[in-house]
């Protein structure tokens, strides 16, 4: 015998409604144990794959970033590493001596650009103080190695730095995007493009950096070093990843709102 | 020294863990949990009479459209008294005033141009002058619906409401790309964060426009202080420390106008940033202590007064990340935590809530506006200074004891 199972009205109802669900109360079902079940298990699949696979992973990032690197003043090399029972391919090389007048000059040119930060105003503010914020980086830099001679890390470890940086956040990624989107009514295959979407564009997008990063630190020297590692790199992360996040929930919302069948909103 | 740094960086850390779970909690309850219906929805009555007070300050380009706004209200118009203040203008808003009080007999405004400027003291002022217990308080570039007096009024059916706070919305939300974020950054504060906090009956805030309070219970709690620059913030948290209780009508929309430049934006949030300070040294430990609020109230309140310190905090933890990276002593654990987090922050975070912004845009139907989220992160770094130098104000203040000087956002009207 059929159970009676209570149902939204359908879409001959639904014009027949005399207060469709407003904005201002109107809310999602709630997420059903399976979908967070299924979602959980996708989560494990990718972690496991990307746990898993990880030396294969970092063998391929670090070939591809050798293979990308333009030829610098001193050898490249691919150096294998251990990271918490992981092999870590991390590209070797050597920084380029900073010498003094080098270093005046990174002080200068951040100082300027600090200056016109500040000053021109027909750059919008926000260009201005992003712009701003990477000189103070840069000339705290260049001062420190004015004073002190050299950076704490030398070009080997900077890069295993980058590269474990790199693993940690692959994995951390799609933990983030599953609370974020646990509630969200995406079809599993959404949910799965969308993390494994991310991740695939994280491990591209990183080992171009990485190649970026090796080739810009080994041919100007370490002076820039924590302005690429403490904000383009976040940055550069962010804005793809929040990109690709957009567009998925662009795609959500229309289809909430232009959906056929039972009523997609609750109220109250 | 590197120790100090570390645990400095560490503590950062969890004060991002704090707001990240709070946000996310906060977020998925709006979404899919059930929410608390507003007043209207449940109680009808005999309507009050109430007075609506608009403070001015060289107001002529928008005075015309919240007295017409006003006057077309659906509510009677013998129960509305409506107060302008002309609060020091050196344009033509006195003269625009005197010729609605000669029209319409329910405008009775207040003309202030030998006494100390600014919206505090402007209040204080109406507080004293209003006649009716409701006063409701909309800023001149308001654009209330006719229904909306009511629906506010509403709320104080209930003898435990102090104030009422409707939804705020951008008017001009297409001028500029700092308004298109505006928009996003508000629809999120209201439609997600102001509502699951009305919903979950922890404390949402008055925002000292497009709404309003019983006039004796401002009056009993000192009327509103003329040396903190966020009076909105002032005024809710005294309330709750005195056993009120603020209500949440999401579904009272008030058009306004947000800042179309970044300048006008940098010092608007300047401005609040020194007064929500100011707040918090004035009644953070007192709220700690309520005992008219549960701990979980008391937690959302000091999140509420503390966001405001958050940036200066990332800030200084950046700075230690800075000098541990320099000197080669950087632990990758906490780099990567900090890293995650400032994401983490962003993605949950006050200014640029972009898990709150992202659901609040799925509820709203804005779609395609959704697609402005990654221009968040630029406005994630201006809003890092602007905020800061608001603490730096608030600290100055405190120092040199002197009084803020009210600066009006400018306004974009054309």
């Amino acid at each position: 015998m059929k159970s009676a199972v209570t149902r939204g009205p359908s879409v001959r109802d639904r014009s027949t409604l005399l207060f469709p669900a407003h904005r201002s109360y109107r809310r999602l079902r709630r997420v059903t144990p399976r979908t967070i079940v299924q979602t959980l298990a996708l989560l494990l699949v990718l972690e496991g794959a990307l746990l898993f696979r990880a030396d294969w992973i970092s063998a391929l990032v670090g070939r591809a970033a050798l293979a990308l690197v333009p030829p610098l003043h001193t050898p490249v090399t691919l150096v294998s590493n251990s990271y918490f029972g992981v092999r870590v391919q991390v590209l070797s090389f050597v920084l380029p001596a900073s010498t003094y007048w080098v270093q005046l000059l990174w002080l200068a040119g951040g100082a300027l650009v600090l200056g016109a930060a500040v000053a021109v105003k027909k750059i919008p503010v926000p260009v201005r103080v992003f712009a701003g914020f990477a000189a103070v980086l840069v000339c705290v830099s260049a001062y420190y190695v004015l004073v002190f001679g050299h950076i704490g890390f030398d070009g080997y470890d900077v890069s295993r730095l980058y590269i474990r940086t790199a693993m940690v956040v692959w994995l951390l990624l799609p933990i983030l995007l599953t609370a974020s989107s646990v509630a969200l009514p995406f079809t599993m295959f959404e949910r799965a493009a969308l993390l494994v979407g991310c991740v695939g564009v994280d491990i591209a997008f990183s080992l171009v950096r990485y190649a970026f990063f090796v080739w810009f630190i080994g041919s100007v020297g370490p002076i820039p070093m924590p302005m690429l590692y403490l904000l383009l790199g976040p940055a550069l992360d962010f804005l793809y990843i929040i990109g690709i996040a957009s567009v998925a929930l662009v795609r959500l919302s229309y289809r909430l709102d232009h959906a056929e069948g039972p009523e997609t909103w609750t109220w109250t | 020294m590197d120790l100090a740094l570390k645990v400095w960086v560490c503590v950062v850390i969890s004060v991002m863990m704090v707001y990240a779970l709070r946000h996310w909690l906060i977020s998925i309850r709006r979404l899919v949990g059930s929410q608390r219906p507003y007043y209207q929805d449940l109680l009808d009555s005999d309507l009050p009479s109430v007075s609506v007070v608009i403070p001015m300050h060289n107001e002529e380009a928008v005075a015309d459209q919240i007295l017409n706004a006003l006057l077309d209200s659906a509510y009677p118009k013998h129960l509305l008294e409506i107060v302008p203040i002309d609060d020091h203008s050196d344009d033509h808003t006195a003269e625009i005033l005197r010729r609605y009080e000669a029209e319409h007999s329910q405008v009775k405004p207040l003309f202030r141009n030998d006494r100390v400027r600014g919206k505090p003291a402007a209040l204080n002022e109406a507080l004293t002058a209003a006649t009716n217990e409701i006063v409701l308080v909309f800023d001149a570039d308001y654009r209330p619906g006719p229904d909306a007096v009511r629906a506010l009024v509403m709320a104080f059916q209930d003898p435990e409401v102090g104030a009422v706070m409707g939804r705020v919305v951008p008017s001009n939300a297409g001028a500029t790309l700092l308004t298109r974020l505006l928009d996003l950054e508000r629809s999120g504060g209201y439609q997600v964060d102001q509502q699951a906090r009305y919903t979950l009956d922890l404390v949402p805030q008055f925002g000292g426009t497009a709404g309003g309070f019983r006039r004796s219970v401002a009056l009993s709690l000192g009327g509103f202080g003329p040396r903190v620059s966020a009076d909105d913030t002032d005024l809710t948290v005294r309330l709750y420390l005195n056993g009120w209780k603020v209500a949440y009508a999401n579904g009272v929309e008030c058009y306004e106008e947000v800042p179309e430049t970044w300048d006008a934006r940098f010092h608007q949030l300047r401005r609040w940033s020194r007064g929500h300070n100011q707040v918090l040294l004035r009644h953070g430990a007192s709220l700690l202590r309520s005992r008219y609020l549960r701990p979980i109230q008391r937690l959302d309140g000091m999140l509420m007064l503390v966001v405001y310190l958050v940036p200066p905090l990332l800030l200084s933890a950046l700075a230690a990340e800075l000098v541990l990276f320099l000197q080669g002593d950087l632990l990758l654990l906490p780099t990567v935590i900090l890293a995650f987090f400032l994401v983490t922050y962003s993605e949950f975070g006050n200014f640029a809530p972009f898990l709150q912004v992202g659901i609040a845009g799925v509820l709203d139907g804005m779609a395609e506006r959704v697609l402005f989220l990654p221009f968040f992160f630029f406005a994630y770094l201006f809003n890092q200074l602007a905020v800061t130098c608001g603490l730096a104000d608030a600290v100055l203040d405190i120092v040199w004891r002197r009084d803020p000087i009210w600066r009006k956002t400018p306004r974009f009207r054309r």
